[in-house]
């Protein structure tokens, strides 16, 4: 089975990730569910090529992002719908990331 | 009709099956058993090194003919215990018997719904809002949108259902309307390096049917 060579700059991998970096960097003070949902994912693919250590970092910075969303704290926005389901599934999705898979790493 | 087929008509009856639906698996079911003769390759794995079991294994103590997955790899669908003593008798050579699970009508029994018996390689996401997506739009790496659009199929498909961050559905549509509240580009980025990352892309520029492998998660 050919692993990803997620080190070498001509895989598209490597070049997915590098442009998500980059564009993390710049949105470094936004507060947004989209970003939080993207750090969980960084923390999974860098657990995935065994640098959790590096991973780590991206889920801590998504429970923070998590909480000052309030997106524990029960509805918010009773107008949006929409959001608000997103905002419970990304809720749900956190949690159930922090349980499972921070614990099984550590 | 066989005594077989009636009777499990008769039990769909009494769960309340619409008589429609029976009579449609009547008539038609046949012939799906028909397409169904030649075994399909993406249906079974290799039996590891031999392709069928040694003569001399196969006899009616042995367990290993009773598992499920012996009876998944093997390249004759059916090959069935109590058949042994006859088709020994009429072949002593060819271990089997000639009978096989269309004729049986065992297809639909409990054994065959096991997942060693589902094509699962062979599996497509279907979601017709991935079809509008555009991801050149939310992405610098690649022009590519044909090649984007399989990556985030085989995300959703293969991945999604273990790590789920985002719901899918809001994501796409909010990424096929060029809005961005539940979708970003960051996001994007990173569904996409994972697909990557996950499948095993060796090369950016391989069609990805040719060189994507199912990896194991990390849990």
């Amino acid at each position: 089975m050919s692993r990803a060579e997620y080190w070498n700059p001509q895989n598209l991998g490597y070049r997915f990730l590098a442009e998500a970096r980059r564009i993390w960097e710049l949105r470094a003070g936004d507060l947004q569910i989209t970003t939080l949902q993207a750090a969980v994912l960084l923390n999974v693919i860098y657990n995935f090529c065994g640098l959790d250590k590096i991973g780590v970092v991206y889920g801590a910075q998504a429970v923070t992002m998590a909480y000052d969303l309030r997106l524990f704290g029960g509805a918010v926005n009773s107008n949006d719908q929409r959001q608000q389901h997103a905002r419970d599934f990304t809720a749900w999705a956190v949690f159930n990331f922090e349980t499972y898979v921070r614990r099984a790493i550590v | 009709m066989p005594e077989r087929d009636a009777l499990d008509i008769l039990r769909r009856v009494r769960q309340g099956d619409g008589v429609d639906a029976i009579l449609n698996h009547v008539k038609n079911g046949s012939l799906l058993l028909q397409l169904a003769i030649e075994p399909e390759t993406r249906y079974r794995y290799e039996f590891p090194y031999r392709s069928m079991m040694p003569t001399d294994l196969v006899e009616s103590d042995n367990p290993y003919l009773k598992s499920v997955i012996y009876e998944a790899a093997s390249i004759f669908p059916s090959f069935s215990l109590h058949d042994l003593p006859s088709a020994r008798a009429n072949n002593p050579k060819a271990p089997w018997s000639s009978y096989n699970a269309v004729s049986d009508g065992r297809l639909g029994g409990a054994e065959y719904q096991s997942p060693c018996f589902k094509p699962l390689h062979a599996a497509q996401i279907v979601d017709s809002r991935l079809d509008f997506v555009q991801p050149s739009s939310w992405t610098s790496v690649s022009t590519d949108d044909n090649l984007m659009r399989q990556l985030l199929g085989a995300y959703f498909l293969y991945e999604y259902p273990i790590y789920p961050s985002f719901q899918k559905d809001y994501f796409l549509e909010d990424m096929a309307a060029q809005q961005t509240g539940l979708c970003s580009s960051l996001l994007v980025n990173v569904v996409l390096a994972y697909a990557c990352v996950c499948l095993a892309l060796s090369c950016s520029q391989k069609p990805l049917v040719d060189c994507y492998s199912i990896a194991f998660a990390v849990s």
